[in-house]
């Protein structure tokens, strides 16, 4: 026994506790190919050693038809990272995602391998700063760019028609902040449990693949009702109810009809780092704010209604006088019955405050994150309305689009024997 | 006045917040239209749910509401049941008749009504009424009542686009402004003339200062320009709306800065420069066609700020020609003009706000010529990001106080 070993035996008595760490020193565990994986396939009805039944309810189920975190409830923490593959190989982004599943398949039960034997003369085999941490209702949702088709010969499975975000008027992408290969969304209701299944996530994929870029955001922890956004209106008023199969049906889950079979199930994603020019907003009127957004600000009602779920009636104000033609609430969805119910989206954002700018303004704003069934129907066709020059969306004045991509979201995995995306390599 | 169950908490974020909505409130009408109660509160009275047009004048509606508060005393007083649940009904019909023209006009005297009113209501409409209680809430709605009648006597507070309409003063300023914008618009066509001469003419640092004067005139009004959203498109739109900066469709200013100042050359420049003073000449047309309001002459210095304060401060606006201190100055005297065709007016009015504004926009000024010395400006990158922060924090404490100018003027 070495002082080292001592040492380790110490820590590990230290952090032993919930998780029961055991620290086998003189354990030579076999190969360590495949990263920091768990040798011991979860399945959905095991238990695990961490779960006690006070944190049964922070799970998020794992396994199922769709992935999870497109219409799990938002919980309060996100941490969205894009991926760029180092290689050309597709065995090994195969392997990969085969690690991924099954190190994700775990992270959502809390279960962690750190206790578990582990080799000493090795890093251990997951970071650990969530130990002792619930699973926080942890969901990790993953999506293919169009430029990983590309790199990896598999154009034959790419979507027809499915490419890269374009550059919509006013935004100023920024490239390193923009597409990427794969997208990691991490949501929990823990900022730290979000991270560390990145980190993780990014340890395993050392040589295939590495982050390209990496956003955090949060919503209130305990909102009353719709939660609000930094411009401090509640955003997401006209979501759909996250229970309302027809719509998710309807505007959500790609079919048979929209994309190759292997995606039946799954979804398309927008992501967008909107900036916010708080400082300027501030400087607003109450009249001018809420002719912008074409909601009250405190009740979140429309101009002309009294509750925040009343529906605005725009065919009786054609000249916008009590609702602005050019508000953002009237040119998100003008409601035109038929064609605007077709056109809503899954909106999933949250709100980013990362300290200042360059020049001292405040770096805030809203990660836009949207799920749809048609790109083309619905998220562009909204996107070109609010930002045509003829009729500018007021909003544009205050925001800017710096970041973000298109990716397409494979459907869920069914049971403990097949991987996220198998689709694409069978 | 939807529900009843309202807490004192929430009606103190509610005053907070309209407190401060109210001194920087817009110029048109209807304000925020607030419902005092949280969706989250229970229904538990029978009250009307519709909102009811303003069939009453608020002044006459507010004073005969202090007639019946008056009755209500002395009824409660003789613990008159039958009289209280009568009157009752009655306030609630009178505030029913004009609430959502004082909503609009001075939400937080709305609140501070509703406060007591609501819960006054559903008290009297209780089957066991509780008179000590229901004395103290009316004691309260008294005074309420007797502030906004007081207010609604005077106008103050409230935001009125008809009494910047209607002021002589602000009309002739709104004359005055429009020969001004004008006399920009012939500034820019004859700044776009000489750009066209230097880059014909082929030489490059010439070429490149006039670019930089020619940009003043539009930043000066950009608020007017921005009105004629296709040309400013054609004008100023700036590359990331493009794939590259070699777009066929990417014209205007900022081509020719990519021109002139990236690849360094007047040549390819030309066809460019004609457009824009082609598109030039339209604009000066079009700013002499139109009819400023007064209204949108005085927002004009929210505008100009905003202007200067997003895209501007980060240097990206003129990212290639540097030029990002004269451009943001050009701002600043756009929003300089509006303030001093409006501060004899708004020193009446309120005469520290002018002060301060005064004050601060000549520390702005003075910022901008002390980072250009003798007249020459120093390109924005060559700026430390503490003079950078500088600039910002300076344009920040300007425009707080100058977009309360057009709420100020209104009242």
């Amino acid at each position: 026994m070495s002082k080292q070993l001592s040492r380790r035996k110490f820590l590990g008595m230290a952090v032993t506790g919930a998780a029961g760490l055991v620290i086998g020193n003189m354990i030579d565990l076999p190969s360590r190919v495949q990263g920091v994986v768990d040798p011991t396939p979860v399945t959905p009805s095991s238990p695990t050693s961490a779960t006690n039944p006070k944190t049964a309810p922070e799970m998020e189920p794992f396994f199922g038809v769709h992935q999870a975190g497109i219409v799990t409830p938002a919980q309060q923490f996100l941490n969205i990272t894009a991926f760029d593959l180092l290689t050309e190989d597709r065995n090994e982004v195969k392997d990969l995602l085969k690690t991924w599943t099954q190190m994700i398949a775990r992270m959502t039960t809390g279960k962690s391998p750190m206790d578990q034997a582990q080799n000493a003369k090795f890093p251990p085999l997951d970071t650990g700063e969530e130990v002792g941490l619930s699973p926080s209702k942890l969901t990790i949702t993953i999506g293919f760019g169009a430029s990983l088709f590309d790199k990896l010969g598999l154009s034959s499975k790419k979507p027809k028609g499915f490419g890269q975000m374009p550059i919509f008027h006013l935004d100023a992408l920024k490239e390193p902040l923009t597409h990427g290969d794969i997208v990691v969304q991490a949501c929990a209701d823990d900022p730290v449990v979000c991270f560390h299944a990145i980190r993780n996530l990014s340890i395993a994929s050392s040589g295939i693949a590495h982050m390209r870029w990496q956003h955090t955001g949060q919503s209130g922890t305990k909102p009353e009702g719709t939660p609000r956004n930094l411009f401090g209106f509640k955003d997401g008023t006209n979501n759909p109810r996250l229970n309302d199969d027809a719509f998710m049906n309807n505007n959500v889950w790609l079919n048979a009809s929209d994309a190759p079979s292997w995606l039946v199930g799954g979804s398309y994603m927008v992501v967008r780092r909107i900036q916010m020019r708080i400082e300027t907003w501030d400087q607003l009127s109450y009249k001018t704010q809420e002719d912008t957004i074409g909601r009250q600000k405190i009740t979140g009602a429309p101009m002309d209604g009294i509750n925040e779920h009343d529906e605005p009636n725009f065919k009786d104000d054609a000249n916008g006088k009590v609702t602005p033609l050019d508000s953002h609430i009237r040119l998100s969805n003008p409601r035109n019955g038929e064609q605007s119910e077709r056109e809503r989206i899954l909106r999933r954002g949250y709100n980013f405050m990362d300290g200042l700018d360059e020049v001292g303004r405040m770096n805030a704003g809203l990660m836009f994150i949207c799920f749809n069934r048609n790109m083309k129907t619905q998220f562009e066709s909204i996107q070109n309305r609010l930002t045509n020059a003829k009729q500018l969306d007021q909003l544009m004045k205050y925001t800017q689009t710096v970041g973000g991509g298109y990716f397409v979201v494979p459907p869920g995995v069914k049971n403990a024997n097949g991987y996220i995306g198998e689709g694409l390599f069978s | 006045m939807k529900n009843t169950k309202l807490t004192l908490a929430s009606f103190l974020v509610c005053i907070s917040l309209f407190a401060a909505a109210l001194t920087a409130c817009g110029t048109k009408e209807d304000t925020a239209n607030v419902n005092a109660s949280s969706t989250e509160a229970t229904q538990t009275s029978d009250t009307v749910n519709e909102p009811t047009e303003a069939t009453v004048d608020p002044q006459t509606g507010t004073d005969s509401m202090i007639a019946t508060s008056g009755e209500l005393k002395t009824a409660l007083e003789g613990k008159d049941e039958a009289k209280v649940k009568e009157l009752t009904k009655k306030i609630e019909e009178e505030w029913l008749s004009f609430e959502n023209d004082v909503k609009t006009k001075l939400p937080d005297q709305y609140v501070n009504v509703e406060k007591y009113l609501n819960t006054f209501i559903a008290g009297g409409k209780q089957t066991e009424l509780e008179f000590d209680v229901l004395m103290t809430l009316n004691d309260s709605l008294l005074p309420a009542l007797q502030t906004l009648s007081d207010t609604l006597k005077s106008g103050e507070g409230a935001v009125n686009k008809d009494s910047l309409e209607q002021s002589a003063e602000i009309q002739a300023a709104t004359k005055e402004y429009a020969k001004y914008v004008q006399a920009q618009g012939d500034e820019l066509v004859t700044g776009l003339e000489a750009l066209l001469k230097e880059i014909k003419g082929g030489d490059l640092k010439k070429s490149q200062d006039q670019y930089v004067k020619a940009r003043y005139p539009y930043e000066r009004i950009e608020p007017i320009i921005e009105l004629f959203a296709e040309l400013d498109g054609t004008m100023d739109a700036r590359v990331d709306d493009f794939a590259s900066a070699d777009d066929e469709n990417f014209t205007g200013y900022h081509r020719l800065e990519h021109f002139l100042f990236v690849k360094k050359e007047t040549k390819g420049a030309v066809k460019y420069a004609e457009r824009l003073l082609e598109d030039g000449k339209k604009m000066r047309e079009e700013i002499a066609a139109m009819q400023i309001d007064p209204t949108l002459f005085v927002t004009g210095v929210g505008e100009l700020m905003e202007e200067a304060q997003s895209s501007k401060i980060t240097g990206e606006e003129e990212r290639w020609s540097k030029a990002t201190l004269p451009v943001v100055r050009a701002n600043v005297e756009g929003a300089e003009k509006i303030f001093e065709l409006l501060r004899a007016e708004l020193k009446k009015k309120d005469a520290a706000l002018e002060e301060k504004i005064d004050k601060n926009l000549k520390a702005v000024l003075k910022q901008i010529d002390d980072y250009s010395p003798n007249g020459v400006f120093t390109p924005f990158d060559q700026l430390s990001q503490t003079q950078q922060m500088d600039l910002k924090n300076k344009l920040e404490a300007l425009a707080v106080p100058l977009v309360k100018l057009p709420g100020t003027l209104g009242q």
